[in-house]
């Protein structure tokens, strides 16, 4: 098990050093920061002299390599934009984008896991129905729009909850429930075909034979075993909820990683840009080996050699 | 099993609301006095620093002309007033001579002063301190006459030097504050002499300032004052409608449409100095747009009225050439091109192009409702045009990198109020923008550039309009209008330049 943790880790590396790779160099292909930082009357010369101290007038090969040298050192390097450390401006962000990516992973189960089980268990039934047209339309709408949505109904007409920025515990409801819903449609519609496979299966059939109450069958023998996909799905989709916090903390105005990630973007703001993709994707690969760790513990008769 | 991990996860939720709730801003202990001095003003971006000499962008300088002041400011009729500067006049051709205020304190006490005047001008042209602001890259030295008179000496006469000093490059900084704090110190706990002082800033959040007491106007009646980020439109329009923001600015004319309804919300309208029109690239010999008729049949053929009534909603004004009507220079005897596709055709007959051709036409996608009506009217007359939209950086990188299209749709906004700014970067033959080359023009702009005689000044940018009408290196179209939508009840003047100065705003 170590030996395999070890190994993965070393893979890490070299998938995070990919990422460093490849977003060094698009970021370069899409436009020149100076060029936006400078008001449209400067001149060249005081474009040239900016560039020189950002030390972007250098070889991208030699940029390139000393991003690597400084990325050995965890150096992130200078935002352009705030003219502050990039590694300090996500951990002041990074906060915010997990209260809301863990907010809106449990609002998502506490609906997904008793909607799963409901319509596994009621096949056919009546409510079923009704349970998955609505999750089939909570997946297809996008995230944008189902923000705008509740703004709508519960910042304008009701005035009961804001429509964006941080502040109390009022603040986060709208965009965890935005951000959640794709999830929650997702985790439903999984558990409901795992867990409804597992209660077709011969075990289920003897412990009902054995004449262990239904609430027993599905609670300890048939949910246990289909939580594995769920598990696998939910580390997958740290992935997406990251992805969408980009565009709910824009809707939102809620400060956090994703809404930096847009502005710098915006800004060719390289250092920032960098940094914030190689340390998601740092957050996506570690997610996943925890994924992987999980898998063992849940099913014993997994093992990694 | 299940109510086990029920009880979790609820326990989960009530830990993570807990955590947000350790931030309570206290926005909801407040009472009905403080919210009646309490102005929350949002706009689309934060500004992006703190230090007020490392920002070249409107949106940083709406929040920081609250906290500092500079040497001169406008009126509301677009005239120089006296701000920390009483006064100010031309010593000789390159030396201009201001006396300053002298009860003017910084927020911490510290006074300010002559010597002020020179750190703070000094530290911005300093390259260490890697500013964007650019527009006083023509001053050579500051020089202290007395502890309250202080000239700049330029390279070369500098006749709007002053306008320069109304804005970004005239921002006074604490001198001794920064050098026994330090640059970062300064930029996380800024001082000014401005009517607010600065107490928290959540970035791409919130800036939240105090009225300063001891202000050398007067204390301001708002005594508190926020600055919030909402960069979604839609948002932005949705704050105001429930109440949570007093002001938003910098709205579109699609969502005014949806505020005109409401009875609480009054949506105000100023016109304003920035100036669209679209570039044409005329260097190319072998591109239709290289001779003149072609050029003036673009503009024959654009009905710029029409665009201001549907896509603009009526929120925007027609203008000649680059300069609104605002800006010293400005001569309102030379009129616009008349709409008149007729004309047109017949003047890409005579240059040689009886059916037309097909060109590119690069625009920021934000653009897209103005730029397909122009597509279509140019259609009309043979034009066949391709229209790139792009994200609005790349769009500007594209155009700096010189790999625009020969057209592409530009705004510009020439806020030191002289048609010197709004010609700078695009029509000397010299300067970044320009695609188009005119001995003539060449001579008047260093005219208008160098004299320190306004009448001077003035005969050579009439002059000036008038070539560039009749050569017409650009489609020429309006200027359009700043619209805000304000909560009943607050009382705020906005100003042409479109500037968010909140000094004398009441509720």
């Amino acid at each position: 098990m170590l030996t395999y943790i070890i190994r993965r880790l070393l893979y890490a590396v070299f998938v995070l050093f990919g990422v460093a790779t490849v977003v060094f160099f698009i970021a370069r292909m899409t436009g020149d920061p100076v060029s936006i930082m400078l008001p449209p009357d400067a001149t060249i010369e005081q474009e040239q002299g900016l560039r020189a101290s950002l030390g972007l007038d250098l070889p991208l090969i030699q940029q390139y390599l000393i991003f690597l040298g400084n990325l050995l050192k965890l150096d992130f390097g200078m935002s352009l934009r705030y003219d502050l450390p990039a590694l300090k401006l996500i951990l002041e962000r990074m906060p915010a984008t997990i209260q809301l990516g863990g907010a809106a992973m449990i609002f998502s189960l506490v609906i997904a896991i008793p909607a799963g089980i409901i319509t596994a268990v009621k096949k056919g039934k009546f409510s079923e129905k009704v349970v998955m047209s609505t999750v089939i339309l909570l997946q297809s709408i996008p995230v944008f729009w189902v923000g705008l949505l509740l703004v709508l109904v519960f910042s304008i007409t009701l005035k009961i909850l804001p429509t964006g920025g941080v502040g109390g515990p009022l603040f986060i409801i709208l965009p965890a429930i935005a951000l959640g819903t794709h999830l929650l449609a997702l985790v439903t519609r999984l558990l409901r075909s795992s867990l409804g496979e597992a209660l077709d299966s011969d075990y289920v059939r003897t412990a009902k034979a054995k004449g262990l109450l239904p609430k027993m069958v599905v609670g300890k023998h048939a949910l246990r075993n289909s939580l594995l996909p769920v598990v696998t799905i939910i580390g997958l989709e740290v992935g997406a909820l990251l992805g969408g916090s980009v565009v709910t903390e824009t809707v939102f105005a809620w400060p956090g990683v994703g809404q930096l990630l847009i502005q710098s973007i915006y800004n060719r703001d390289f250092p920032l840009v960098q940094a914030i993709i190689i340390i998601l994707a740092g957050i996506f690969v570690l997610v996943n080996l925890i994924v992987d760790i999980l898998y063992v513990i849940i099913d014993p008769r997994i093992k990694y050699n | 099993m299940l109510k086990k991990s029920f009880l979790f996860i609820i326990l989960m939720v009530l830990t993570i609301l807990g955590a947000c709730g350790l931030e309570e801003t206290g926005q909801t202990t407040e009472t009905s006095k403080e919210k009646d001095t309490t102005l929350i003003v949002a706009q689309q971006s934060d500004t992006s620093t703190l230090d007020p000499q490392k920002q070249g962008k409107m949106p940083d300088m709406n929040i920081l002309i609250n906290m500092f002041d500079t040497l001169i400011t406008t009126d509301s009729d677009q005239q120089l007033a006296p701000s920390l500067a009483e006064s100010w006049e031309v010593v000789d051709e390159d030396t201009w001579e201001f006396k300053l205020r002298e009860d003017v304190i910084f927020h911490n006490g510290e006074k300010f002063n002559a010597e002020t005047v020179k750190f703070s001008i000094e530290r911005l042209l300093d390259p260490a301190t890697q500013s964007p602001i650019v527009e006083l890259s023509n001053v050579e030295s500051v020089e202290v006459i007395d502890e309250y008179i202080v000239q700049l000496h330029t390279a070369g006469s500098d006749p709007i030097l002053p306008n320069k000093l109304t804005l970004f490059g005239g921002v006074i900084v604490p001198k001794e504050y920064i050098e026994e704090n330090g640059e970062e110190h300064f930029a996380e706990q800024p001082i000014g002499t401005g009517p607010f002082k600065f107490v928290s800033w959540k970035r791409d959040n919130e800036v939240v300032m105090e009225s300063f007491e001891d202000y050398w106007q007067g204390a301001s009646a708002i005594k508190t004052l926020k600055f919030r980020a909402i960069p979604d439109e839609a948002n932005l329009a949705a704050a105001l409608r429930a109440g949570e923001i007093d002001i938003a600015t910098g709205i579109t004319p699609d969502i005014m449409k949806q505020l005109e309804g409401n009875t609480e919300i009054n949506v105000k309208s100023e016109q304003g100095i920035r100036t669209f029109f679209i570039s044409l690239d005329t260097k190319d010999p072998e591109s239709p747009l290289h001779k003149k008729e072609v050029r003036q049949a673009l503009n024959y053929a654009v009905d710029v009225d029409l665009m201001i009534d549907s896509v603009l909603d009526g929120q925007a004004k027609r203008v000649t050439t680059l300069i609104p009507e605002e800006n010293f220079g400005y001569d309102e005897s030379i009129t616009p091109y008349e709409y008149n596709p007729e004309k047109a055709r017949e003047l890409l007959n005579e240059a040689g192009y009886p059916d037309g051709f097909d060109i590119t036409f690069d625009a920021n996608n934000l653009d897209s409702n103005n730029v397909q009506v122009i597509t279509a009217q140019l259609k009309k007359i043979g034009v066949n045009v391709e229209a790139n939209l792009m994200d609005g950086q790349t769009f500007i990188s594209n155009i700096r990198a010189e790999k625009a299209s020969p057209m592409y749709y530009q705004g510009n906004t020439g806020w030191t109020l002289d048609a010197m700014s709004n010609f700078q970067s695009y029509i000397k033959s010299d300067r970044r923008y320009n695609r188009w080359e005119d001995d003539k023009v060449d001579k008047l702009i260093d005219i208008e550039e160098q004299s320190l005689d306004s009448k001077v000044r003035q005969e050579a940018f009439t002059e000036l309009q008038e070539i560039i009408k009749e050569e017409a290196p650009f489609i020429f179209l309006y200027q359009i209008n700043n619209l805000y939508g304000i909560q009943e009840g607050v009382n705020w003047q906005p100003n042409s330049i479109g500037i968010l100065r909140m000094y004398g705003a009441s509720k």
